[in-house]
């Protein structure tokens, strides 16, 4: 019984963990039989896109299940008043759950006018079936937020099966018409302040600035649905496998060999070392914190065996994790690129020479490469060059790690693919090469690979859908129109744009969660940007660069959580062991803003 | 009371005819309605075609300037105006057919609940190709860019042993860039704008179909209009569509010119060719009637044009 309940309760991982393995192997198929054939699936890329609707929603019911729905920190949550305390997690809970109810409300609102005029996405499957997954999804998301108040078991049941409906009922019954805003924006701030889930205060204030209008709620989940089966998305969670597994597997030891090797065992070398592994590694796995997980384990004892003292090796990992977002594929390149319309490919060149600045600057400029006050072994020194038979023996160890890159961008820059083939293919090749030829990840490993991709993606779908909810409304408000000629009447020149963007993203990337930040600002500052005769890739390049210092930065930087859980450290502890580190990448950011040849330079070389 | 809205979406560029003649439809609604709220949403900015429809459906926006890509998922049989290769000759003919089409045609679009208020063009599609080709069997060899949601026609091109890849219309240029595809049907308006031409530089001097649109706006909207308000914007409406019919005529030979000027080669079937490509259409369209066009608007678009030419011969 307990056991059949179990599996009921984990259905959505494996719905999530279904989808997630057709989208892999659809586009694998296409593949195979285009040039073979000429006749491929009947329009597999759309029913790809769909999978991804169903990846999402049931995505972030395990990520929701595990704890990992992404939130601006505990806020009154953990606060030390126990009461204080208790009523904030009170309030988050039953709060998020209404919220979910009306998000399901608006989205069977958007079913039903789809259901009216069905219309196939092929062999007679209509697209409304898909649809469901997302009221469906909202409701049950609701439900186990409620489900988590802390009371007696009777009343939690009651509570979660009656908050998601009242929501429902009172999103149904005030659609259509005009709510002031107000009461709406104090109590998500609230909301926020209480540690709720980022999703639901998005999502919240996407149905309330809707409501202010008058207008139908319905838009807010259409624009979901919009970027979820956006045909450039399904790349993300396919990119995000190939970066889990090989965070899974002893991949991060061989490269961790292989760098070490390569630039010396002494300060300088391991600096280096970490930071061009962290990098390759946050371009693999989507710059979200599962770098520090798989390598800070690794290369804290290493740093500290070259002489580094624990701040400044926590500060070194905890940094440069968050570079490698400028490098081909990581996940915020290719948001940019889906959200600016430019082409994926692009943006992977344009990414190249301003990421080595990056790392130039966090170690040169953040004095990581310095002597400085650490303690220098003689016997280390000697043993600390470069070794380059030792790094031969370790690339050939390393080689299957060291072609992914090849199979990822060449495939897709060699026109053999598209972005959403090359990411499955990159995704199969880190499976087949991890499972048969190092056998370090088997069938089970798999599985779980899959279903930990699905809660990592499903979260940040949710918050990208809802934050594009928020976007619907800034364009539907026509306020990008506005937002250009006020700052073209402020700020007279492009170089003072270009300092007051920098700034601006600076404040931004604190309060704001990564991908919402895409979603949101992008559409409101690329016109500006254009404006000033700013290229859209150089811009991009820009946002992005801004975005790896906001890894960094207090309350949302995510890094300095998953660096505080991983070694142990208060969190003050760390944002005060990445400080040197943020202020060198700020100056980084600064060049990269103030030189737009970095950006452009490559790809145009390349003609694109 | 609230305030009477008005907004409209359309994947035409900011400050384009398009968009003044939309802007120009709104001075003359907010003048007769005495004050309202009149919104344009350009360059696609409240999504594609099929999105818009969705934005309408559920109350967001109002109206579009959409092409048959959209209006399709409206009314299907609105494709015979655009998806039947080399069925039209010229200008006059797409004009003479759709306005026979037409009184059946909105009173179509008035049962699924919208009003249409002009009808447009958006030029001829031809194709664009990395290598020149004159003979249908010329582009066998190459990958075409084919739209991803529209799989009836992908269907059809593999039967005749041509090579579809699904894509976005924002995926074009990285893939003829990359050799992911080496062919895009495309109007010459939209190579021009995209800057296509630098990497497929020859253009088939075919008028393969014409791209179709039309104004529309929800018949919700529309009967919460004053009848003084619906006869300006009906006025409007038909002015836009007239300019927006003889700017598309101007268009097509401007943007090839323009291209021309840069180096992009025009090549012109001979008669031996033309009549492979004829052929090519004969076998096509017993493939489209019934499926991507219903079957009786097809035999309507057939017999129209019949009485056309032999009214002009
Ligand atoms: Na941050
Ligand atoms: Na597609």
């Amino acid at each position: 019984m307990i056991s059949v309940l179990r599996r009921l309760a984990s259905f959505d991982a494996v719905l999530a963990g279904a989808a997630l393995a057709l989208m892999l192997v659809l586009p694998l198929i296409e593949i195979v039989l285009r040039p073979l054939f000429g006749v491929g699936i009947a329009n597999a890329p759309v029913f790809v896109q769909h999978a991804g609707l169903v990846l999402a929603m049931f995505g972030a019911l395990v990520a929701e299940r595990g704890g990992h729905l992404t939130s601006l920190g505990a806020g009154f949550a953990g606060a030390r008043d126990a009461r204080v305390r208790q009523a904030a997690r009170w309030y988050a809970l039953i709060a998020s759950a209404l919220l979910c109810g009306m998000l399901a409300q608006a989205s069977w609102t958007f079913v039903t006018a789809e259901m009216e005029v069905p219309r196939a996405i092929a062999y007679a499957v209509p697209g409304w079936w898909f649809m469901l997954a997302m009221p469906f999804g909202f409701l049950l998301l609701g439900a186990r937020l409620a489900r988590r108040v802390e009371c007696a078991p009777l009343l939690r049941w009651l509570a979660a099966l009656l908050l998601p409906v009242l929501g429902w009922w009172f999103a149904g019954h005030f659609d259509g018409q005009t709510l002031a805003l107000w009461p709406f924006a104090i109590g998500l701030l609230l909301l926020l302040l209480c540690g709720a889930p980022v999703f639901a205060v998005l999502g919240g204030l996407g149905l309330a600035l809707f409501w202010s209008e008058g207008q139908p709620l319905a838009a807010v989940p259409l624009s979901h649905y919009q970027i979820t089966v956006n045909p450039s998305l399904p790349a993300l969670p396919l990119f995000t496998l190939a970066g889990l597994v090989f965070a899974r597997t002893g991949a991060a030891a061989r490269l961790g060999t292989l760098f070490t090797a390569l630039f010396g065992g002494g300060v300088a070398g391991t600096a280096i070392a970490a930071a061009v592994l962290c990098s390759c590694f946050t371009a693999l796995t989507g710059g979200s914190g599962v770098t520090i997980l798989a390598l800070g384990g690794l290369l804290l004892p290493l740093l500290m065996k070259a002489g580094f003292p624990e701040r400044r090796g926590i500060g070194l990992v905890t940094s440069a994790s968050a570079l490698g977002v400028l490098l081909a594929p990581s996940v915020p390149l290719i948001m940019y690129a889906i959200i600016a319309r430019v082409p994926i490919n692009t943006m992977f060149l344009a990414g190249v020479l301003p990421a080595l600045v990056m790392v130039f600057f966090l170690l040169v400029v953040g004095g990581f490469l310095r002597r400085g006050n650490v303690a220098v072994d003689h016997a280390e020194t000697a043993k600390s060059r470069p070794d380059f038979a030792a790094a031969r023996r370790a690339a050939w160890a390393a080689k299957w790690e060291i072609l992914a890159p090849v199979v990822a961008v060449g495939s897709l820059v060699g026109g053999f693919a598209t972005p959403t083939e090359s990411a499955a293919l990159t995704a199969a090749y880190a499976l087949l090469t991890q499972s048969l030829l190092h056998r370090e990840i088997d069938g089970r490993g798999v599985m779980r690979a899959l279903v930990e991709c699905a809660q990592v993606i499903g979260g940040i779908m949710l918050i990208l859908g809802m934050a594009l909810g928020l976007t619907n409304y800034l364009v539907d408000a026509g306020i990008p129109d506005q937002g250009i000629d006020w700052v073209q009447s402020v700020l007279p020149n492009k170089w003072t744009f270009l300092i007051a963007l920098n700034l601006f993203l600076l404040l931004a990337g604190a309060l704001m969660e990564i991908y919402a930040a895409i979603v949101v600002l992008v559409p409101l500052l690329l016109p500006i940007a254009l404006a000033y005769g700013i290229d859209p890739v150089h811009f991009g390049i820009i946002f992005l660069a801004n975005l790896e210092l906001a890894y960094l930065t207090p309350p949302s930087g995510m890094n300095l959580y998953f660096s505080s859980a991983m070694f142990g450290k208060s969190l003050r502890e760390v944002a005060v062991s990445v400080l040197p580190a943020a202020l060198a990448i700020f100056l980084g950011v600064l060049t990269i803003s103030l030189l737009p040849f970095l950006a452009t330079w490559l790809p145009s070389v390349a003609g694109l | 009371a609230q305030e009477k809205q008005l907004r409209i979406g359309t994947l035409a560029p900011k400050n384009s005819l398009y968009h003044r003649q939309l802007m120009a439809l709104g001075e003359a609604w907010r003048t007769a309605q005495g004050g309202g709220k009149y919104l344009i949403y350009p360059d696609g900015s409240q999504g594609g075609e099929t999105d818009m429809v969705r934005r309408m459906r559920i109350g967001q926006l109002q109206g579009g300037l959409l092409s048959v890509v959209g209006l399709r998922e409206i009314e299907p049989s609105i494709a015979a105006l655009q998806t039947m290769p080399l069925m039209f000759r010229s200008w006059e003919e797409v004009d003479y057919v759709r306005e026979k089409l037409r009184p059946a045609m909105e009173q179509k679009f008035l049962d699924k609940g919208f009003i249409v208020l002009a009808w447009g063009d958006a030029g001829w599609v031809r194709f664009f190709s990395k290598k020149a080709a004159l003979r249908p069997d010329d582009y066998k060899t190459m990958k075409f860019f084919a739209w991803g949601g529209e799989s009836e026609q992908q269907e059809i091109m593999k039967r005749l042993g041509y090579t579809p890849v699904p894509l976005e219309t924002a995926d074009i240029l990285p893939a003829i860039q990359t050799g992911m595809i080496d062919a895009v049907p495309s109007t010459p308006y939209f190579v021009l704008a995209t800057q296509i031409y630098n990497t497929a530089p020859n253009m088939l001097n075919l008028n393969w179909a014409p791209i179709v649109g039309a104004l529309i706006v929800t018949k919700k909207a529309w009967d919460e209009m004053s009848p003084a308000a619906r006869e300006q914007v009906r006025v409007a409406g038909a002015r836009a569509g007239g300019e927006i019919r003889a700017q598309a005529r101007r268009e097509v030979d401007e943007a090839v010119a323009a291209m021309q000027k840069r180096g992009l080669a025009v090549n012109t079937p001979n008669g031996e060719q033309m009549k492979e490509w004829n052929a090519l259409a004969e076998r096509l369209y017993p493939q489209i009637r019934g499926t991507l066009v219903p079957a009786a608007t097809f035999d309507e678009v057939v017999g129209h044009l019949k009485d056309y030419r032999a009214g002009k011969r």
